[in-house]
């Protein structure tokens, strides 16, 4: 009866030192390249970073990109000791890497970046439906399919080279699907698209005013955007378009400033000649049917001030004689006695 | 069913299932899984793993002579099963790349099979004894017949030198792959 099992083999254990020693002396020989999944990238010209022009320049140098993972540093580390522009960028959270390394969850170098993928391999690979493209500025939220129905790629808009974009080709694009549009738009806005848009879920076609602090009531939501915001030529112009009534409509005003510029006071956007007004500190029935009180009865100069002289029953000379022997400092101002037109003591 | 072929329908079976389901990750990748993957990680362990049951449960099993966890011919079943299903798992773990020590650890794992379906088709096709089936050999003089089956069997004992060692070797680059691709790969950080 056997006491060992098949598998143990003196020829086998010889074979298996011989061939770890082999493994052991082509490293030693030609460093770690027998753990190479790959050929690195050997296409990319350009000024050399770090000593080399390409990765497949580091040759044998493995640990150029692959720090040992007991060591502090990392991959990362690795990539931006040569690669200082990205560095800077990282550094000053400007440009694209700027942007991406402040995600709260930010993406490795090598999620992007892969190698080991021949000579001629790609050194960027980017997913359009994936890559959180908002941290440029601007979202592809609208942009999933061309209006033909076919998947975006990076290359429909950025055609050149990913880093470099030119707006003409909004227009490209739009004027295909709109041209009527398009024209009267860059009429009016100019052909600087991207102060004005962000791609996002609001904007374009999508936009809503009523997700803004200001609803188009009445007849505002029949009234051209230019009428409101003239001359905007960015999201910030339209943003800072005032909110008052008097900004847009002290032309329209036939008080002529008398009423003051709060004309929401009575005023809605339905239609001017609807208006009301809460008068909660005097009644305005006061007279009663006899005499129908106008603003201009009591408030014959401007609304913050008034007087009870303008009608027939409260002349200055009567109401003089009305208060003869009493301490009245101040007859003008009636309603500290008599608060909603009531006799004194009521 | 003949009983001589039930292993290869088990593997065909298995290799059958582990090729659906590969086919759906090849499918959503578009391209066949990098090796280095959620899944071509995970397909390499468990072929590794399967390739480790082959080289050591049916010899423990031999050992065992008193064992009752199943015959021997089922444990032999077992491992010619566990031999060919391991070894494609790692043939897709490679996504088809065969650079350097990765790609000496999948030619060593292509021989080391190869050798094992030549040593079975050898087992099978010469018979243990001379009234074994497959026929008798040598014409019909026993003396003849009996020297001829000693040679056959000791050509089939010559097979056995070259699979078992072979396994070494495979066992010994498929280490330094782990070790290597650890370092270089899964642990980078």
């Amino acid at each position: 009866m056997n006491h060992r099992p098949g598998f143990v083999s003196a020829t086998g254990i010889v074979i298996a030192v011989v061939l770890l020693l082999g493994v052991l002396a082509w490293t030693l020989a030609k460093g770690p390249v027998l753990f190479s999944s790959g050929p690195l990238n050997a296409a990319a010209k350009g000024p050399a970073l770090g000593g080399v022009t390409n990765h497949a320049d580091l040759a044998g140098d493995c640990g150029a990109c692959h720090p040992a993972p007991w060591s502090s540093r990392t991959m990362a580390d690795a990539c931006l000791a040569c690669h200082q522009g990205v560095g800077d960028q990282i550094k000053t959270g400007k440009g694209i890497h700027g942007g991406l390394a402040g995600m709260r969850s930010s993406p490795t170098c090598r999620g992007c970046h892969p190698e080991h993928h021949g000579a001629n391999g790609a050194l960027t690979v980017l997913d359009p439906q994936s890559f959180p493209h908002d941290v440029t500025g601007y979202s592809l939220s609208g942009h999933e399919r061309t209006a033909k129905g076919a998947r975006f790629t990076c290359a429909d808009c950025h055609p050149k080279d990913l880093m470099s974009f030119d707006q003409a080709i909004c227009a490209d694009c739009h004027a295909g699907i709109d041209a009527g549009f398009m024209k009267q738009h860059e009429a009016t806005y100019g052909k600087d698209c991207l102060p004005c848009h962000d791609g996002g879920p609001l904007d374009g076609a999508n936009f809503d005013h009523s997700k803004t602090s200001f609803k188009l009531t009445g007849k505002h939501a029949a009234v051209a955007c230019d009428k409101c915001h003239p001359e905007a030529r960015s999201l910030r112009d339209f943003q800072g378009a005032p909110q008052d009534c008097y900004s847009c409509h002290a032309e329209d005003d036939e008080h002529q400033g008398s009423f003051g510029q709060q004309c929401e006071q009575c005023h809605t956007a339905e239609s001017w000649a609807d208006a009301t007004f809460d008068h909660a500190v005097f009644p305005v029935n006061h007279g009663g049917d006899e005499e129908k009180a106008t603003c201009e009865t009591c408030h014959p100069t401007d609304v913050k001030t008034y007087t009870c002289y303008g009608c027939h029953a409260h002349t200055e000379g009567n109401v003089r004689d009305q208060h003869e022997g009493k301490s009245i400092a101040e007859l003008a101002d009636c309603i500290r006695c008599h608060p909603g037109g009531r006799p004194a003591g009521d | 069913m003949r009983s001589r072929s039930r292993e290869l329908w088990y593997a065909l079976v298995a290799i059958v299932v582990v090729t659906a389901l590969y086919l759906i990750a090849y499918l959503q990748a578009g391209a066949f899984p990098s090796a280095s993957g959620l899944v071509g990680h995970g397909i390499g362990i468990l072929g590794s793993i399967l390739m480790l049951m082959t080289a050591t449960l049916y010899s423990v099993r031999k050992l065992l002579t008193e064992a009752r966890w199943g015959s021997v011919a089922a444990w032999l079943r077992f491992h010619m099963v566990t031999g060919l299903v391991g070894p494609y798992m790692v043939l897709l773990h490679t996504a088809m790349k065969f650079q350097g020590l990765a790609g000496l650890t999948m030619l060593l794992t292509v021989i080391v099979v190869i050798s094992g379906l030549v040593g079975r088709y050898l087992y099978t096709a010469v018979p243990r004894t001379i009234d074994g089936a497959g026929g008798a050999t040598g014409g019909p003089d026993p003396e003849r017949r009996r020297d001829k089956l000693a040679a056959q069997r000791r050509a089939a004992a010559t097979w056995h030198i070259l699979h078992v060692p072979l396994t070494w070797a495979l066992f010994a680059a498929a280490f330094v792959h782990v070790v290597a691709a650890l370092y270089y790969a899964t642990l980078q950080r």
